[in-house]
């Protein structure tokens, strides 16, 4: 196997597929990017048996072959060199890997191709296709509130739903939960519940570009195609919880308010929490919104008001100040509506102006309040 | 440098049943009446603290208010708040700081203080002071309390159960075992059911029966149990106190017999460590947030390792927490001869957040129920599994 290559060509698909590569991991081979030449094409894939992402790049092919690269030491090596041409020359017979340039010579021992675990691919055409901002926004948006709980497995991943036309994202931990819908699809018919790893989702969202996406399913995988990379992912099957259920409809009080300055409030009245429970209090009454919060351990307190649009009854609720400027910070726009109903029920949160084609809805779950 | 340790003067301090006796702060007319502070009776609610007056008709803590009833019909329920009995508990352990220089709260009604280096300033007369102490709380709170005076936590932990309700005792430094030959095996603390009964076959009814065997023998019967048994009836226990600042945490630790490699029984243990201290948040109505591995080489080398995650009290969570860190830090080739589990940065449950899901709540009162099935048939007859 032989081919010739540029140094920043080769950096660059290296730093598509190798965020992949599990650091430290019980199947050795996994720690390799496999490389595939097929004339001028090179191929590189890697994977961590749950996730696997493949690249391609043009090089100058001379002689087809395949062979496992030990990753670490091979992006060292591209790192640390400059904008250079590079003889890739690997004897898939001895499994030595010789790379030469005008400056010198790294010899390198990779591993048979044959021991690297097939690349699954998802075929059949259930597939849609998304702008590469839609896909960035829908997953920047949701994985905050992805649970890491892994007894709650349904739960550690991000539920896409595609019925009638409308592409649902939802994601909770049980504490706080988001849901955004886009409406016109332009494949009506289709119909997905599949539920997507965070670690998918965030290799998605570094590598994805701002062209068209197209996104398919068969029964145990999904995959991701942006340009020449594909990332493929196990799908996590399990029953995802029924989050609709959860939603309160009957929230009757309404709060506008400033994202921005709300946020601010929080994060520097949080500083003032307790260390434990990062609880603020929302004292709200007529156009005033009080968030107050104190430390008993360490005599802090602190509160601030924030002026806003609320003529519902008095209430008093506690939020995980966390969790608050979580979703402040995840929501678009200046203005972020709460519809809030008792202090133990769950607060709905809302951009105050939507974007076209899109309903985001986010949910956090109050704190008791120890009066 | 070690210096000749003084004689220890260690209290302790029990509430008699605190819960009604909050509610009788709150409800005068309560006074004098058999109360129970209880889930109700309709439901499935038990027993969380019941009054003298209804301990007479044989109504206990952890019986099912149903079945209290039955006992005693004029018996009278109150569902209680759990954030007053904290409130009134904090009151009293922040005025028990102001008498005392090192203060170890074991429970929310229960504490220990050290008195050790204090005579002088009490008048040469702790018992004394014991007795006016009881004062000042019934005084100040108007809460009855049991306080015992001894020279380890453990006397004065059995010493308290012995005068109980509103009494007071003193078990002087060197008469500790002639206090407690007299008494039932059952008086020491972690002799359950279970021992109790395993004690009483062998032939021990009493503490000194215990006294008189050797400690190897009670090994045989008990295993390493049989250790600590053996101390405890000869008079000897830690006077170590755990201070409010580290009382932030609970953790169990365990030396083995005979050092181990297995990693089959490493897990087996660890499972058994950690249910010991999730059981122990929930009894504490705590949550860890923080948790540390502890594990001993049998060079001695030791190792500790902490991971944070979502506060939680749930065996599971925490024993896949706790079996990663083990296959991450158990990295020499040699056997271990300690593993120990801690919780810490403890979240008071009341405070935490509400949970979206229902079916989250019904673990709890799984976790619960679990609980109660080990108190009464000993820890090794359920397990959490996984969902």
């Amino acid at each position: 196997m032989k081919f010739t290559v540029s140094s920043n060509e080769l950096q660059k698909a290296l730093a598509k597929v190798s965020g992949v590569v599990p650091s430290k991991s019980t199947l050795p081979i996994l720690e390799n990017i496999l490389f595939k030449l097929t004339k001028n094409t090179l191929q590189l894939a890697a994977t961590d048996l749950e996730v696997s992402m493949a690249a391609s790049i043009d090089v100058k092919g001379n002689d087809d072959g395949s062979i496992a690269v030990p990753a670490k030491r091979l992006m060292e090596t591209i790192r640390a060199l400059p904008e250079i041409q590079l003889l890739f020359n690997a004897d898939v017979s001895s499994n030595k890997i010789r790379m030469i340039t005008d400056m010198g010579e790294y010899v390198l021992m990779g591993e048979s191709s044959e021991e690297f675990p097939t690349i699954p691919q998802v075929k059949g055409d259930e597939k849609i296709t998304l702008t590469g901002e839609m896909l960035k926004n829908m997953i920047h948006r949701t994985l905050f509130a992805v649970s890491s709980d892994e007894l709650r497995p349904a739960m550690t991943g991000v539920l896409l739903q595609v019925k009638d036309g409308d592409l649902r994202a939802v994601a909770t931990d049980g504490h706080r939960l988001v849901r955004i819908q886009y409406t016109g699809l332009k494949q009506p018919k289709l119909k997905w519940d599949i539920i997507v790893p965070a670690k998918a989702l965030n290799l998605v969202s570094r590598s994805v570009d701002n062209e068209t996406n197209t996104v398919s399913v068969d029964g145990t995988h999904v995959q991701f195609t942006f340009g020449t990379t594909t990332l493929t992912s196990r799908v996590i099957e399990e029953s995802y919880p029924n989050y609709e259920s959860v939603i309160p409809l009957d929230n009757d009080k309404s709060l506008a308010v400033g994202r921005d300055l709300l946020l601010a409030a929080v994060r520097r009245v949080a500083l003032y929490s307790s260390s434990t429970t990062h609880q603020v209090r929302c004292s709200i009454r007529k156009n005033e919104l009080r968030v107050m919060a104190e430390d008993i351990d360490f005599g802090g307190e602190a509160k601030e008001k924030v002026p806003c649009d609320y003529s519902g009854e008095e209430l008093e609720i506690g939020f995980n100040s966390t969790y608050l400027i979580d979703i402040l910070s995840h929501l678009d726009g200046d203005e972020a509506e709460f519809k809030l109903g008792t202090s133990v029920r769950a607060a709905i949160i809302t951009p105050a102006h939507q974007r076209p084609n899109e309903d985001v809805l986010m949910l956090v779950m109050p704190m008791r309040l120890n009066t | 440098m070690t210096m000749p340790s003084p004689k220890r003067y260690i209290a302790h301090l029990d509430l008699d049943c605190f819960f009604v006796s909050v509610e009788r702060i709150k409800d005068p007319s309560l006074d004098g009446k058999p109360v129970v502070v209880g889930g109700t009776p309709t439901g499935r609610g038990v027993v969380a603290s019941a009054s003298y007056e209804a301990r007479v008709f044989g109504v206990r803590s952890a019986m099912p208010t149903a079945a209290t009833l039955r006992l005693c019909p004029n018996l009278v329920i109150v569902r209680g708040r759990f954030g007053d009995y904290t409130k009134y508990s904090n009151k009293l352990y922040q005025r028990i700081m102001e008498l005392a220089p090192i203060v170890e709260r074991a429970s929310i009604d229960e504490m220990y203080f050290d008195l050790t280096g204090c005579e002088v300033l009490y008048n040469n007369d702790l018992p004394g002071f014991i007795r006016k102490l009881q004062k000042i709380v019934w005084d100040e709170f108007h809460l009855p309390c049991t306080i015992s005076l001894a020279s380890n936590k453990v006397i004065a932990k059995i010493a308290a159960q012995t005068v109980k309700p509103a009494g007071t005792i003193y078990v002087p430094h060197g008469t500790e075992q002639e206090f407690l030959a007299p008494l039932s095996v059952d008086a020491i603390p972690g002799v359950g059911k279970k021992t109790g009964e395993v004690l009483r076959k062998k032939g021990f009814h009493l503490i000194s029966d215990l006294q008189k065997t050797s400690r190897e023998k009670l090994v045989r019967v008990l295993g390493k149990h049989g250790i600590w048994i053996h101390e405890v009836a000869n008079g000897f226990g830690s006077d170590e106190l755990s201070t409010e600042h580290e009382r932030k945490s609970i953790g169990n630790e365990e030396t083995f017999a005979k050092d181990i490699a297995d990693k089959n029984e490493l897990q087996r243990i660890l499972l058994s460590l950690t249910e010991e201290v999730c059981s122990s948040l929930r009894y504490r109505h705590l949550k860890g947030r923080t948790f540390t591995l502890k594990l001993r080489y049998s060079d001695f080398q030791t190792i500790t390792r902490a991971t944070t995650i979502e506060p939680t009290d749930d065996d599971s969570i925490v024993f896949k927490t706790m079996k990663e860190l083990l296959e991450a830090s158990y990295t020499r080739h040699l056997p271990l001869r300690l593993l120990g589990v801690r919780a810490s940065h403890l979240v008071e449950e009341e405070q935490l957040e509400l949970k979206l899901f229902p079916e989250d709540m019904k673990r709890t009162s799984m976790l619960n129920a679990v609980d109660k099935i080990r108190k009464k048939f000993g820890d090794d007859v359920i397990h959490v599994g996984r969902q």
